[in-house]
């Protein structure tokens, strides 16, 4: 026998954590509301029954205006679970009743899973469990989620219930105020008259007086709607005249009237009157003068955490594909076959699992924060100032993660709410200059401003970057999501709870999965597509040619070991430059070059960009070559220095500098852009919006520099 | 429109700017606040709603000046108030601060028959110098009477605070930290009406205001024993009776 059970609940209720609990798969755990969007599945044995369960996202209603409310109903309108598990926080029953009591209305029985009954007890409080089943017609179990308690109770009293399933269920209908509820009758019945089909009459009728998108859509373009809609609007009026208030919220009220009730008669408080711990903490944490020094303290941690500490990993991964490249070369016979190998794939999945260790770590410290509840003070102090350039409080976290990289900054932004908000982030965070575009403006600062070297250095890395960002943020807010109303702020403040370590690592690990996953093929198949731009086609001729110049030095006697190396060297780098210019980048870059000289570049810049494509470090390696100085010492090199000074006015230099800054990321944060926003359109307005803002910005600065006579 | 349909706080804030382009010509928020003895943010809140309804001209960080249609109904609010004053000074015999302050009160709910009443009572007394001298001497005597209840939430014909227009009510970015009120009527309508009572903000409940952001914006709330924050733009929609 199989089954199939649906964990139903509010965001933080515990729905993961118990879901965990019982199939002890790796799930994502979060105090934070909205996390779980995707549907999770699990699967595990009760004496012999096989049982799916099911994590539906957390929502506070069915009302389906949210996508997770939507996805949720959907499930349990299509899907029909054999059983739906509603976990609730049973210390604040009130609240997450609601949901409950729409479930009931939909004809849904649930088992209820009284989760955090460890506090319910810990604050000397309790609840008649016998009164509440008796009320409500349903079975109820507590249960612990932290402390893994009441689990097995809980299953089987779920699977008790799916072998009773046959048995008709009282659909549960709140009691209405007199004129509401005849209006109801009035629209149920005919619906039960054009839609005879429907079942759940009354149901239809109440979501169509809360004015439900979905369901005027099944009723629309239907005989009979044009009628019901009539009227429904009709007695909308009368309602709205007669009782002060529209027939939405005298649903609403009506229900939170049905469940006061329960909870007056079913809520023993207990004696004790402790002092809420959580409030006390509070206090510091948005305290008003404390809350930013302490939250920059935690961001910086964060950052620091993240980039500093994840430098000694990352460092092992990079050795580690070095010695696998160099192992791979060695072993492997030369020719195509070894080339794609080592250049091509060992690069790209090295390309791949550079970050890991950023990732884990960041969303490490993301899930401790989500966890114990501080996410959404962050956001609750950042609010005002996000809010002015028309982003949420939460949008903060991707944005300072930026500075680091934007891999893990733009999958943060899945701590953002509401679709609006995240699709703002995600386009946004890019402009935030990563460390990887720091050696190029270490570079360009250093040759041409030796003076303010540091000073310019810092205009980009954050001045200018986070200009761009406030900059792009206000247009976007006055341009594409005009007339986008906000979506409300309204957010839980979840008591502070000491986070589980169980759960901070089955989150962290569950990110590393994910991100491997969904980035691994397409990454690798980009970075081998570029690599193979760079090196192809071949160019026997030119190899032949330094091939023999540098033979013919390796015969001359008349220099020293010194000297001959020294030119071996340097024909190496030109070997490079010319087979880099003639490969197909390096044609791009030419055919690109009409493109680049409105602000000052040749087509060395250009290929130095297109190859900064893949990662943004790259930029320098590719310039030490174009420009023939070598790729020793990269951005330190005297002779890269010298050799840019050729090519480059000051003037050109900071335009090329801003067009760094602004251009597209890198191939890995591009393909995270994909995957996070789902969305094609989106994606490729991301990239065309910053080439098109890097482009201005750098020309306008270029040309109206020129014309100031600056050089 | 008439001014019955606005809430009393924004019927404060259109006679406070009435009163500063009275003295200065133009307003600046910053002036309002001081006036009225509120915070910058939530200034910003009634004045956009203000501006919605077509009363004022507002851009943010700019003059605000009054619409024709806010200067009437601003200058409307104004004379109830003079004729209230005036009437609880010379039929009632209060200190000026206390009619003031009765006057701000009560001026909201007043209807335009009401005050023609007042106005002619007034008118009266003023003509006929025995009875005014009368009166004084009776209204001396008063001072020792039965008090009154001060909360009437619902008025005796049922209708009541439903309409949003009795005088205590307020919205709830006037609730002070660590103070309660009961929930009245929510404005607005769609996605935030919808998801605050979803969250358990509904008619007749009790909700305290915890405290604000650093910022001063949003707030924290507290309504059936859980934690919740709002913009100041959003709790503007909640009417609430003081505690
Ligand atoms: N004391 C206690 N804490 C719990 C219990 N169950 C979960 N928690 C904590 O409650 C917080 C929220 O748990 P989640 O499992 O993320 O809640 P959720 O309902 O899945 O939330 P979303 O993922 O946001 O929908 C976490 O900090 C958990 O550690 C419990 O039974 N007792």
């Amino acid at each position: 026998m199989s089954i199939r059970i649906a964990l139903a609940g509010n965001p933080n209720s515990g729905k993961t954590s118990l879901f965990n609990a019982i199939t002890g798969a790796m799930q994502k755990v979060g105090n934070w509301g909205g996390v779980t969007v995707e549907i999770k599945e699990g699967i595990t044995s009760v004496n012999g029954t096989r049982v799916t369960v099911i994590d539906l996202p957390g929502t506070y209603s069915l009302s389906a205006f949210s996508e997770e409310e939507q996805v949720a109903r959907d499930y349990l309108v299509k899907e029909k679970p054999d059983v739906v598990i509603n976990v609730i926080d049973a210390t604040n029953l009130e609240r997450h009743l609601y949901l409950t009591v729409q479930l009931m209305e939909m004809g849904i029985r649930p088992v209820l899973a009284l989760n955090m009954w460890d506090e319910v007890t810990a604050k000397g409080d309790s609840i008649d469990l016998k009164q509440l089943q008796a009320l409500l017609d349903v079975t109820a179990v507590t249960t612990s989620a932290r402390n893994r308690t009441g689990i097995d109770q809980l299953m089987l009293k779920a699977i008790e219930q799916a072998a009773n399933n046959n048995k008709e269920v009282s659909i549960l209908s709140v009691r209405m105020p007199e004129e509401l509820e005849q209006s109801i009758t009035a629209v149920e019945k005919s619906l039960k008259e054009h839609f005879p089909d429907l079942s759940q009459h009354r149901w239809y009728a109440t979501k169509l007086f809360e004015r439900d998108k979905t369901i005027e859509k099944i009723i629309e373009n239907q005989p009979g709607a044009p009628l019901i809609r009539a009227q429904r609007n009709e007695s909308d009026i009368l309602i709205t005249k007669r009782l002060g208030d529209d027939p939405a919220s005298l649903i609403a009220e009506s229900r939170y009237g049905y469940i006061a009730g329960i909870a007056r008669e079913t809520i023993v408080k207990g004696k004790q009157h402790r002092i809420e711990v959580s409030d006390q903490i509070d206090v510091v944490l948005t305290h008003r003068f404390w809350a930013y020094p302490i939250f920059i303290i935690f961001m910086w941690l964060l950052f620091q955490a993240t980039f500093k500490l994840g430098e000694y990993p990352m460092g092992w991964i990079e050795s580690l594909v070095g010695w696998l490249q160099e192992f791979a070369s060695s072993t492997l016979p030369a020719g195509v076959i070894r080339d794609v190998i080592v250049d091509g794939i060992i690069a790209g999945v090295g390309g791949v699992i550079i970050f890991l260790p950023n990732i884990m770590i960041l969303f490490f410290g993301i899930s401790i924060m989500e966890d114990t509840g501080y996410m959404a003070r962050a956001a609750f102090i950042m609010d005002r100032l996000m809010h002015r350039i028309g982003l949420h409080g939460k949008s903060f976290i991707p944005m300072i993660m930026g500075l680091g990289c934007s891999v893990p900054a733009i999958m943060a932004a899945r701590t953002l709410e509401s679709r609006n908000d995240r699709i703002k982030t995600i386009l946004l965070t890019p402009l935030i200059s990563c460390s990887a575009r720091l050696p190029v403006f270490v570079l360009f600062a250093g040759t041409f401003f030796p003076k303010h070297a540091g000073n310019v250095v810092f205009l980009f890395q954050v001045v200018f970057s986070f200009g761009a960002f406030i900059l792009m943020a206000i247009l976007f807010k006055h341009t594409l999501f005009k007339g986008c109303a906000d979506n409300p702020f309204v957010m839980e403040l979840p008591p502070y709870r000491l986070p589980t370590v169980r759960s901070v690592l089955i989150h962290m690990w569950h990110k590393a999965e994910h991100y491997l996953q969904k980035m691994g093929g397409v990454v690798l198949l980009f970075s081998v597509i570029l690599w193979w731009a760079g090196s192809y086609p071949e160019s026997p001729a030119i190899e032949k040619e330094y091939d023999s110049k540098i033979a013919s030095i390796n015969t001359t006697g008349q220099l020293s070991s010194e000297q001959r190396e020294a030119r071996i060297a340097e024909l190496q780098t030109e070997k490079s430059a010319k087979l880099l210019e003639q490969s197909y980048i390096g044609r791009v870059g030419h055919i690109f070059e009409p493109l680049v000289r409105p602000f000052g570049t040749d087509w060395r810049g250009a290929v130095s960009l297109i190859t900064g494509f893949v990662a943004k470090e790259i930029v320098v390696g590719s310039m030490g070559v174009l420009y023939s100085a070598g790729t020793e010492g990269a951005e330190e090199s005297d002779v890269l220095r010298a050799k840019l000074k050729e090519h480059f006015t000051p003037l050109s230099a900071f335009a090329f500098m801003l067009f760094v800054l602004l251009y597209t990321p890198c191939i890995v944060a591009f393909i995270t852009i994909i995957r996070e926003l789902k969305n094609w359109k989106w994606s490729a307005f991301s990239v065309c919006y910053q080439l098109i803002f890097a482009f201005s910005t750098a020309t306008i600065v270029f040309q109206i520099g020129k014309l100031l006579g600056l050089q | 429109m008439t001014a019955d349909t606005l809430t009393s706080t924004l019927e404060d804030y259109l006679e406070a700017i009435f009163n500063i382009i009275a003295t200065s010509k133009v307003a600046r928020s910053m002036e309002i606040a001081d006036k009225l003895n509120v915070k910058r943010p939530t200034v910003t809140v009634a004045l956009r709603s203000l501006a919605d309804k077509g009363l004022i001209n507002y851009e943010p960080r700019s003059f605000i000046t009054l619409t024709e249609e806010g200067k009437r109904i601003a200058h409307c609010i104004n004379k109830r108030h003079h004729i209230l004053k005036d009437a609880f000074v010379e039929v009632f015999g209060l200190q000026e601060t206390e009619a003031e302050d009765a006057a701000c009160k009560m001026e909201h709910g007043m209807s335009t028959r009401l005050c023609q009443k007042i106005t002619s009572l007034l008118q009266t007394i003023r003509e006929d110098k025995a009875l005014a001298q009368k009166l004084k001497t009776k209204m001396a005597q008063s001072e020792d009477g039965i008090l009154c209840e001060r909360n009437c939430l619902y008025s005796q014909n049922g209708s009541g605070s439903k309409n949003g227009k009795d005088s205590a009510q307020s919205d709830l970015n006037l609730i002070k930290p660590g103070k309660s009120g009961f929930i009245t009527r929510i404005l607005g309508k769609g996605e935030l009406k919808r998801r605050l009572y979803e969250m358990g903000i509904t008619n007749g409940q009790k909700i305290t205001v915890v405290k604000a952001a650093p910022l001063d914006d949003p707030i924290e709330v507290k309504v059936r024993n859980y934690n919740l924050s709002l913009r100041r733009e959003e709790a503007a929609n909640i009417l609430v009776e003081p505690e």
